[in-house]
């Protein structure tokens, strides 16, 4: 059975006021475990509300939410759904509070009642798995690292609880390359190495071409293009419709065959690029 | 957010929206003079005042319910304070609680009163957005630059203040929601990890508006500003007949309401 499982979910802003409007109309999706899913579409195409739909900050007003086969109607099962399944909202580093790094990052295993032994093992391994393993690190204010290290710091926060599901939201939105890269090297560890079901929106088609299993189109609260990412990224006419950019090596691709040369295969990583364009050269 | 903020603006087209908001501040001034010192037959004539000015500014009756609704409580304790402590003669005792007749009449008569001064209050600010309320107040308190009040700037800080009061509010609820989402217990038993959550709503909010206020004060350094002295207005404020006529009838409702009270007691 899927790990998540979004049942016609529908959702409004300021229900019961002039001024509602429609953010989810009747969306189903779901997630295996160790999945990888990334939701792409404009701003205001409902991939925030979503993933708020996830670890039970937000009930759909219709329709159901199941985390590992649980409602997340169900108060109690709501209590502990934020360590099942966390949430990297954006700009994760502004919710910072705490005087050090080794605090911040201990906030959710401590709000878990775990012992000393087992947070200060905890921090160790989310630290390590986001690629900031100094030990000199801990004492440090979590407001005196650089933006990319701060974002890193706010996952490790998230990871810290041992959720089985990763709901991030625009996780790379704002960092520099070098972040990025730590960022995205981290969340395919995660998927890769613990098995970790991992949904994730993004403006950045570089990035979902490289770390995503499966994508969902939104549009207006609900899903105009579902699939392999190699499925959806060369499905031009929809990609286009739903003002969204191609990967750069798939945008390569469609410029090549644009021009006349056949690049075949769906390329959507830099290596796969540089064959199809090594097979047209040898083609001449 | 359920319900509606108290002094809430609407952006809707109507002929009191469209007033100067010079004309808008005096006028509530008058009536609101006319409400707190009139008699029984003035409070008439400014509620007849207050009738024509929600009638033109076509503020929906719902909107006017809710922003009443959100100040209940300080209206229901006035008054239940005034019947409770008026001394006089007793209409009925219960142990240590007295109603009088005087108490009585007193509170309906405040009721009255407070009803009046929130509607004109209500129909001030939801025809008119802070700005340009805060615009024609900087205008006509001018005068008092003279006495070494910055005047601009009180007003530019209130301004900005206003401004941000949704933005504060918006980012409290985003910053709740990500710490729930690392377990925090806003509202779970212990005192202890209720006291750290606070916390960690507060630190970032405080944070947040700082920086916030850092950005604002450089984008306005960038823009040149530099306080009140010479600046003029993109927009001036113009005076309108119907600004004329606006505060010539509140001023005639608050002499009706004077000149009844004066001369025939009522």
């Amino acid at each position: 059975m899927p790990t998540v499982i979004l049942e016609e979910i529908w959702h409004y802003y300021s229900r019961g006021t002039p001024l509602k409007t429609l953010s989810l109309a009747g969306l189903n999706l779901k997630i295996s475990k160790g999945e990888f899913l990334a939701l792409v579409g404009p701003t205001g195409s409902g991939k925030s509300t979503v993933l708020q739909h996830l670890n039970g900050l937000l009930l759909p007003h219709r329709g159901r939410v199941l985390i590992n086969g649980k409602d997340t109607r169900d108060k109690r099962f709501r209590k502990s759904l934020w360590s099942l399944v966390g949430l990297v909202m954006q700009y994760p580093e502004r919710q910072f509070f705490e005087e050090t790094v080794f605090q911040e990052v201990s906030f959710g295993p401590r709000n878990l009642g775990l012992t000393d032994e087992e947070i200060e093992q905890r921090v160790n391994e989310a630290l390590s798995m986001v690629g900031l393993d100094r030990k000199n690190l801990w004492e440090v204010s979590p407001f005196a690292l650089s933006g990319g290290e701060q974002r890193r710091v706010a996952l490790a926060s998230v990871l810290s609880a041992k959720p089985g599901v990763l709901a991030l939201d625009e996780p790379t939105a704002g960092v520099d390359p070098a972040g990025r890269k730590k960022i995205n090297e981290a969340l395919a560890r995660l998927k890769a190495e613990q098995g970790v079901s991992i949904i994730m929106s993004s403006h950045n088609m570089d990035d979902v071409a490289k770390l995503a299993d499966r994508v969902v189109v939104l549009k207006e609260g609900s899903t105009i293009l579902e699939g392999g990412v190699r499925q959806v990224f060369y499905n031009y006419p929809l990609i286009e419709k739903a003002g969204l950019r191609l990967p750069f090596p798939a945008h390569m691709a469609q410029r090549l065959n644009e021009a006349g040369f056949s690049a075949g295969g769906r390329p959507l990583t830099m290596d796969e690029i540089e064959d199809s364009i090594s097979d047209v050269l040898s083609q001449r | 957010m359920e319900g509606m903020a108290p002094g809430q603006y609407l952006p809707m087209e109507s002929a009191i929206h469209r007033l100067d908001p010079r004309a808008k501040f005096i006028s509530a001034v008058f009536v609101m003079m006319a409400a707190l010192t009139s008699g029984w037959a003035g409070m008439g004539v400014t509620a007849l005042c207050i009738t024509a000015g929600i009638i033109l500014s076509r503020i929906p009756a719902g909107v006017l319910g809710m922003q009443m609704k959100s100040l209940r409580l300080i209206i229901i304790i006035t008054v239940l304070f005034q019947i409770l402590f008026t001394p006089g003669n007793v209409l009925y005792s219960a142990g240590p609680v007295q109603i009088t007749t005087q108490g009585l009449t007193a509170g309906f008569d405040l009721l009255a009163r407070l009803v009046l001064v929130i509607f004109t209050g209500i129909i001030l600010t939801a025809t008119t957005s802070s700005f340009s309320l805060a615009a024609g107040m900087e205008i006509l308190f001018k005068p008092l630059d003279r006495l070494g009040i910055p005047v601009h700037e009180i007003v530019m800080a209130l301004t900005i203040a206003i401004r941000f009061v949704p933005v504060i509010f918006e980012e409290a609820g985003i910053i709740v929601n990500a710490q729930i989402s690392r377990g925090a217990a806003f509202n779970g038993p212990g005192l202890a990890r209720r006291a750290g959550a606070v916390v960690s709503l507060m630190v970032p909010l405080l944070t947040g508006a700082l920086r916030r206020s850092d950005e604002l004060a450089t984008a306005m350094e960038a823009r040149c500003y530099s306080g009140g002295a010479g600046r003029t207005r993109m927009n001036a404020l113009t005076v309108s007949a119907g600004d004329i006529i606006c505060v010539l009838f509140s001023g005639v409702t608050l002499a009706a309401a004077v000149i009844l009270r004066m001369t025939l007691a009522l």
